[in-house]
């Protein structure tokens, strides 16, 4: 405060209002921060009137089409109300959008794996865990999830056509996510390797699958895979996509950690080797941390973009959540209710999304803090 | 370039198909697995729909159910794989699954070049005209000078064109793309017909505010004839699907149903008597059980029952048999004889 105050003596400006959390909240004030944010000149106060006149125009309708006329309880079509949204199939058809068609006495191992992916959140916001009981868990949460979800070891197999809805998604999403960011970071490294094959391989791999679109990967591990592989040996379908996810989102995030590894100043590279360190050494505790850290950005956004491209399994038949949603959809009861299934959609990718949204500020923020 | 790529793997895979020629039949493949997959549409109103429990339901899901009945004497030991329309008939050839029923048309180009064989017509489609009923319309014929709704470049739009100008009519076209534009632009009285697959039209119209002031009009102006397809090479796995199909064609004929085909079982006429296997042995032929028809019957009943639950009266879609009733009721249907 005292510092505060002998700045504004010393400019003779008052310090930005907003700044000052201990000036309590007057009519006056709001006034002034409205006038200077929403009206300062002729021009703020056309677009501000323009937005609040849209708003008036959309919003009322909206709101009313979403939830004040809509549907909530009911049995069949004739329930809904005409006009607004009709909200019942999604009632109706949870169950099937979480578990998909999984064995519903089973159903356990589904709540199970939810239960131990999403654990990972909490985790990976801890701070007094120590990170590398972290790491060996997101290493063994996709053998996890597989064991709960395929089966295998002491779990009875579930077939591939079984698993859809939200536990298909949530499947792929993370197992995706945890095995592609091990993966790009061995090709980072490789593509600024010294040995030059071990660089061409890893420059070429890059360069060739990130210069060719997701849709064609998968439509290769759908319709082409098989035709080479001797008959009557066939690779379970689910891993050929999460192949196809992993390994072709792990060379953006590649590109992410190749370009934080470059800015991490050659000095202290070189001050490691002087110190005795070898290779693996240098990359683990002098260079990874550090270009890691300034890649947080780059790859949460590559993870949410992971995350929403496990929809695309839909081309090989797979009922991801959106695939189960829209079929729903088709049920004869349920026709010509065109918008309820992408907002649904919308709604659940965005929640999903925007957690890892705020993990990914959380960790910048956390970064920020260790800096100073 | 996407025709490029599908002549490629089309002709990857009759290579392939045509190594495996000899290996074990289908069948015994089946059999041996205890379960038989059949690819189905992900999602198409009264052919293949998941219900609240993620049961699949529908035309062509029944089908698969009724042949894994007649293999296994059990309906319910069949997997639903669902396939989009460019690898369901890839995966029939790379096995992934057994039989496809899904909405596929039969068609000489599929049968012939493809590495999969056809079985036996499981749906009669084509492209029909739905009108509002207070037009008062009964056929296309009076529908000269009329606005009809067609999707752009599409084979449907020249069918329209073709059946138009050979009668000598005029139609002015309204170009829209896709289902729920074309349905949107019909309601708002833009066209006055909206054209696409029968099938199609009935689901758009079970959409509509109010489904039953439209109607669609008898006429199929293009053939769709929809049924599974099953892999090239396995003679005795197709004679399984398509002679499964044709016995729940026959019980319709036969006024065998679900619910009394216990009771024909007692019955003492003889074509009556050989489809239930109580006399003959034509399970045996196909290498199944002899009770293989009165399995599927019982597992989900004749065609008419399955019909009228998934798309006709008994379905919210109203569909008419139209084509889709027995020969004898003057539509296509017509099995072989079971002798």
């Amino acid at each position: 405060m005292n510092h505060q105050a002998s700045i504004e003596k010393i400019t003779g400006k008052p310090i930005e209002a907003r700044a000052k959390k201990s000036i309590p909240l007057s009519f006056s004030r709001v006034v002034v921060w409205i006038k200077r944010n929403l009206f300062n000149t002729w021009l703020d106060s056309l677009v501000t009137l323009a937005i609040i006149a849209l708003l008036c125009l959309l919003l009322p309708k909206a709101l009313d089409w979403l939830f004040f006329s809509a549907t909530f309880s009911g049995t069949s079509r004739a329930d809904c109300t005409p006009g607004a949204a009709c909200w019942i199939p999604i009632r109706q058809y949870m169950d099937y959008y979480i578990y998909g068609p999984f064995p519903e006495s089973e159903q356990w191992r589904v709540n199970s794996a939810f239960a131990v992916g999403l654990f990972a959140f909490p985790l990976l916001f801890s701070q007094r865990i120590p990170q590398k009981w972290i790491v060996v868990y997101i290493l063994v949460l996709p053998v996890v999830l597989w064991l709960l979800l395929k089966g295998g070891f002491i779990f009875e197999d579930i077939s591939t056509s079984a698993l859809g809805g939200l536990t298909l998604t949530f499947f792929l999403g993370i197992i995706a996510m945890c095995l592609s960011l091990p993966v790009a970071i061995l090709l980072a490294l490789g593509r600024r390797s010294q040995l030059p094959i071990l660089r061409w391989a890893c420059t070429g791999y890059i360069e060739i699958i990130r210069s060719v679109p997701v849709i064609t990967f998968l439509f290769m591990a759908s319709l082409v895979l098989q035709l080479f592989l001797p008959s009557g040996v066939s690779i379970d379908v689910l891993f050929r996509v999460l192949f196809v996810l992993i390994f072709v989102s792990a060379v953006y995030k590649a590109e992410i950690i190749r370009g934080a590894i470059q800015a991490v100043p050659k000095g202290q590279i070189e001050a490691s080797y002087a110190m005795g360190c070898g290779y693996w050494k240098t990359m683990a505790y002098v260079v990874m941390p550090q270009a890691l850290r300034n890649s947080v950005p780059a790859l949460i956004t590559n993870f949410i973009g992971l995350f929403k491209e496990t929809t695309l399994v839909m081309i090989l038949g797979l009922l991801e959540v959106m695939g189960a949603i829209n079929a729903t959809f088709h049920n004869a009861e349920w026709l010509g209710l065109h918008a309820e299934g992408p907002i649904v959609i919308s709604a659940f990718f965005f929640i999903a999304c925007f957690s890892i949204a705020q993990y990914g500020a959380h960790l910048e923020r956390r970064i920020k803090r260790t800096k100073h | 370039m996407k025709k490029l790529i599908a002549t490629a793997i089309i002709g990857a895979g009759v290579l392939s198909a045509s190594a495996s020629v000899y290996a074990a039949d289908k069948l015994e493949e089946v059999k041996a697995r205890g379960v038989m997959k059949c690819g189905i549409h992900p999602g198409k109103a009264g052919f293949s729909t998941p219900d609240t429990k993620g049961n699949w339901t529908g035309l062509d899901v029944e089908l698969c159910k009724a042949v894994a009945a007649a293999v296994f004497g059990d309906a319910s030991k069949v997997e639903f794989i669902t396939m989009n329309s460019r690898n369901r008939l890839t995966a029939l050839v790379t096995d992934e699954i057994d039989m496809l029923a899904r909405s596929t048309t039969f068609t000489a180009t599929r049968d012939g070049l493809n590495g999969v064989d056809v079985t036996t017509p499981w749906f009669y489609d084509g492209q029909a005209l739905m009108v509002k009923k207070e037009l008062g319309v009964n056929s296309i014929e009076e529908l000269d000078g009329a606005t009809i709704c067609t999707y752009p470049g599409t084979t449907s739009e020249k069918n329209i064109n073709d059946y138009f100008e050979s009668r000598g009519l005029s139609y002015k076209a309204l170009i829209v793309e896709g289902s729920a534009e074309s349905t949107a632009a019909y309601l708002a009285n833009r066209c006055d017909a909206v054209t696409n697959d029968a099938s199609a039209l009935a689901a758009d119209r079970q959409g509509m505010p109010d489904p039953s002031a439209n109607v669609i009009l008898p006429e199929r102006i293009s053939k769709e004839p929809l049924g599974a397809y099953v892999k090239q090479g396995n003679d005795e796995w197709r004679q399984v699907v398509t002679w499964t199909a044709m016995a729940l064609i026959e019980a319709e004929e036969q006024g065998i149903t679900q619910s009394n085909v216990d009771e024909k079982l007692k019955s003492t006429k003889p074509d009556v008597m050989r489809l239930l296997g109580t006399e003959g042995s034509l399970g045996k032929n196909f290498g199944l059980d002899d009770k293989w028809a009165y399995n599927a019957i019982k597992a989900v009943g004749n065609y008419g029952e399955i019909f009228d639950r998934n798309l006709g009266k008994d379905s919210a879609l109203k569909f008419d048999r139209g084509l889709n009733n027995l020969y004898t009721k003057g539509g296509l249907l017509y099995a072989y004889p079971f002798r």
